[in-house]
């Protein structure tokens, strides 16, 4: 009688028995069925497109404006309508949508990486270099989003990579405010303590022991954050300053269609928006979901 | 045989979980006379909780009770709908909890609660209540009660609160009192106030009590009567001498045996010095703000005590009394202001770089509470072998094989793969001590290593400690409020209070015959 002071055998996790275990409840398993279908159509858009929507030359201008099941000239159908410059509204939104998720995600990675860092630091050395770092913070954070980002874009120009740029600009702060919270919470718990005792070098305490700790909470604002790029980006495009005309993301479809929709032909604005509302919420329902799962008190439960 | 004031036949609560429905009390059946101190012992997870809150119908949503008849005076009151039941509870009976910090509303006046309360319950006029509630406080020994009606919860101390949330549990003169743990988070001075108010109070009202709580000797103390539950059901109940002397069932006797008992003889101290503090003191300054001035504390006090390798010093005290920052002042994740602290002959205080991270491998500490001491993103191998790692021991095979030698040596041979939320806070202790030994250290502080511990786990986890201690000879500082354990472990204990040592001797010498007025007093205060 030794260790028999419990027992509950546990096994050790697996990757396919993590994601089993994510999947289970349905809504999720809808929003992976979801996303999945989004990122492959996305990926696959070069194969699956009936049109390049990048290239006007494919066009036809006697297709413009059909409604969803629309018969085009040459016989096929556009069973999402095309826009008053005969593209067809499917191929756009694929190519849209890889737009969308390029600007998002890249400036997401890059944010939620500068955004980690100085949290973490902020957290660990405390003090001045803490009040420093996090003034900083509260003065990005105390200009609206959109507010800077238009400055930047106007500055800068348009442009996927000025896009990408004034969207890490916006979004760091929020990355940086979070870890560093739960990075001093985890800070007072003894186990950073007894990684000091035990000499325990600074880098090693901060990857190793306070990073995977403090990561939970920030794939909850990675779940706001990347939708709320996503739609930032698409804002951004719909006024006209986003990525270029010739490389229409979600939002700029959604621009391009606005003047339609007063005339009834609602399509062109709307099948767009929808595939970015779909998208934004099983991202969310996904994060959530892992968000739970990976607070190491739910392993083996749920 | 006169009519019980409260009969309990065949409880039973189920809680509903994600790994399905637990049955945490089960077929649980008693009674308690009228102005009777009954006990109800039990361990994390006996259900003795849930069986006090499922009198009152004040379980959590999640749980169930089940075929349950319970009585008061007569009265079925486990069928009574929630009206009823609400008019019931503070009226004819009260609660306390462990907790006085959460059980008082943090925004409200001590007086208004206590007033709403009465008003609740009766129709005093309000200035009738506040006369009453100010009576009632000064029932508690609440000093100056007319003024201190005004006070907020927060300008109270721990053992303050607790008997304000006594007060109010005896305001409305109900029939029961329901006290869960209701001394738990106090000091142990503060505690034996606290208790024996609480008894003596419920005796002259007349009122019977419900005591539960996991410290046995503690209720042998008060109770003359007593329960035992073990997951979720009576394994015993009888008079607490019966229990105390001639336990029958296994679990009882399992129980009654972990009281920690004094060790036979202690190691010879005539070892070398392994760490001394000089005269050392700590002073802490709050951080000044924008509005408020910085102030100071001073934590520790002048400070003078030598530890020895093989030899273990107890350094007992009431919380705030600074034994855990003197801890820390060795282990020098503080800087001592003044004095000195040596290790190994040589002082401590400047030491940087290499000589700090030599130190650093030589001296390791415990910590109370092993829910928060292990990385919960590590696996326990990971944990174990992380000072190897640190101090660059040998090949990573190599750590990988000490590691799980030192795992086995503390019993956990089979749980390398777990992560920290798999284990229970004995096992997590476990895998604490074993962190802490893996680099056979030459100095050990362990700051209250076993209160966060049930009472029959505790025991495992000493026995264990003593055990590595005794093969590997490190110096160790035992901090710790409980004078029973500080029995079973210590060579030489200190006494402290306020940043002083103002007693300090072989264990025997202060334990039996203490030199200083607070080493008596808490020596009153521990029950066994």
């Amino acid at each position: 009688m030794t260790a028999a002071d419990d027992l509950a055998p546990a096994p050790a996790t697996r990757t396919s028995a993590l994601l089993a275990q994510i999947a289970r409840p349905w809504p999720v398993r809808v929003a992976m069925a979801l996303l999945a279908t989004i990122l492959l159509g996305a990926a696959l858009a070069p194969l699956i497109a009936p049109q390049d929507p990048f290239d006007p030359a494919t066009f036809d201008l006697f297709d413009n404006l059909l409604p969803p099941g629309g018969r085009a000239a040459s016989g096929g159908r556009y069973w999402f309508g095309t826009d008053e410059q005969g593209r067809d509204i499917f191929s756009a939104i694929l190519y849209g949508l890889r737009i969308s998720l390029l600007v998002a995600v890249t400036s997401a990675a890059v944010a939620i990486t500068i955004g980690v860092i100085i949290g973490l630091v902020s957290a660990y050395a405390g003090g001045r270099v803490d009040a420093l770092l996090m003034r900083i913070v509260d003065i990005k954070l105390s200009f609206p989003t959109i507010l800077i980002a238009l400055v930047l874009v106007a500055v800068l120009g348009r442009g996927l990579d000025k896009t990408i740029f004034a969207l890490i600009v916006t979004q760091w702060a929020y990355y940086a405010r979070t870890v560093r919270g739960v990075a001093l919470a985890e800070m007072g718990k003894n186990y950073i303590e007894a990684a000091r005792v035990g000499g325990y070098g600074f880098r090693r305490i901060l990857l190793v022991h306070l990073l995977p700790n403090c990561l939970a909470p920030v794939l909850a604002v990675v779940a706001l954050q990347v939708g709320g790029a996503i739609a930032l980006e698409s804002t951004l495009s719909f006024l006209g300053l986003g990525v270029p005309v010739t490389k229409p993301s979600l939002g700029l479809l959604i621009a391009n269609g606005f003047t339609f929709v007063m005339s009834g032909r609602y399509w062109i604005s709307v099948f767009p928006g929808l595939a970015l509302i779909l998208l934004v919420i099983s991202i969310t329902v996904l994060s959530d979901r892992v968000r739970e799962i990976l607070r190491p008190s739910e392993r083996g439960a749920g | 045989m006169n009519a019980p004031l409260l009969q309990v036949d065949g409880l039973g609560v189920t809680f509903r979980t994600r790994a399905g429905a637990v049955r945490a009390v089960d077929g649980v059946s008693f009674a308690i006379q009228p102005g009777e101190t009954l006990g109800l012992i039990g361990e994390s997870g006996s259900g003795k909780s849930a069986t006090g809150l499922a009198i009152l119908d004040l379980l959590d949503p999640s749980a169930t009770r089940t075929a349950a008849n319970i009585t008061l005076a007569g009265r079925r009151i486990d069928t009574l709908d929630a009206g009823a039941m609400a008019r019931l509870r503070g009226a004819e009976i009260a609660i306390i909890f462990q907790d006085p910090t959460t059980s008082l509303n943090p925004v409200m006046r001590i007086g208004d609660q206590m007033i709403e309360m009465l008003r609740v319950h009766g129709s005093l006029s309000r200035d009738a209540a506040a006369q009453r509630a100010a009576e009632a406080l000064a029932q508690v020994a609440i000093p100056d009660p007319r003024s201190n009606l005004a006070a907020y919860p927060h300008q109270f101390s721990g053992g303050m609160r607790q008997r304000v949330c006594i007060a109010i549990a005896l305001l409305c003169q109900p029939r029961l009192i329901i006290a869960d743990e209701p001394t738990t988070a106090l000091d142990s001075l503060v505690q034996l106030d606290v208790l024996n108010l609480l008894t003596r109070l419920t005796r002259e009202q007349g009122a019977a009590l419900l005591l539960i709580s996991h410290n046995l000797p503690l209720v042998a103390h008060y109770a003359r009567r007593g329960i035992v539950m073990h997951r979720g059901r009576i394994v015993e109940q009888g008079p607490m001498a019966t229990i105390m002397a001639h336990p029958r069932d296994p679990y009882t006797r399992a129980l009654v045996q972990a009281v920690p008992g004094r060790r036979m003889g202690t190691s010879p101290t005539g070892g070398t010095p392994v760490v001394e503090a000089r005269a050392a003191s700590v002073t802490f300054r709050s951080r000044r703000t924008l509005f408020r001035k910085a102030r100071t504390t001073r934590a520790v006090d002048g400070v003078s005590l030598t530890i020895r390798a093989g030899e273990t010093v107890a350094l007992v005290g009431a919380s705030g009394s600074g034994k855990s920052t003197l801890g820390r002042l060795l282990l020098r994740l503080y800087d001592a202001d003044s004095g000195d602290i040596l290790f190994e002959g040589a002082p401590v205080t400047a030491a940087r770089g290499t000589r700090l991270k030599g130190l650093r491998d030589r001296t390791q500490m415990i910590f109370q509470d092993p829910y928060a001491s292990l990385n919960p993103r590590q696996r326990v191998i990971d944990i174990v072998a992380e000072p190897l790692h640190a101090h660059g021991d040998g090949p990573s095979a190599g750590r990988a094989q000490k590691a799980r030698a030192m795992l086995a040596d503390v019993g956990l041979a089979d749980f390398a793969d777990r992560l920290p939320a798999q284990l229970s806070g004995g096992q997590r202790q476990r895998v604490a001590i074993a962190r802490a030994l893996v680099r056979n250290p030459s100095f050990v502080v362990a700051d209250e290593p076993v209160s966060a511990l049930d009472m029959t786990i505790q025991k495992q986890v000493l026995d264990l400690f003593r055990r590595l201690q005794g093969e590997r000879r490190f110096a160790c500082l035992f901090i710790s409020h409980d004078l029973a354990a500080v029995g079973a472990l210590a060579d030489r204990i200190a006494v402290m209070q306020s940043g002083r040592i103002v007693e300090e001797g072989p264990r025997d010498q202060v334990l039996d015959r203490p030199g200083h007025d607070y080493t008596r007093r808490l020596r009153a205060a521990s029950f066994g």
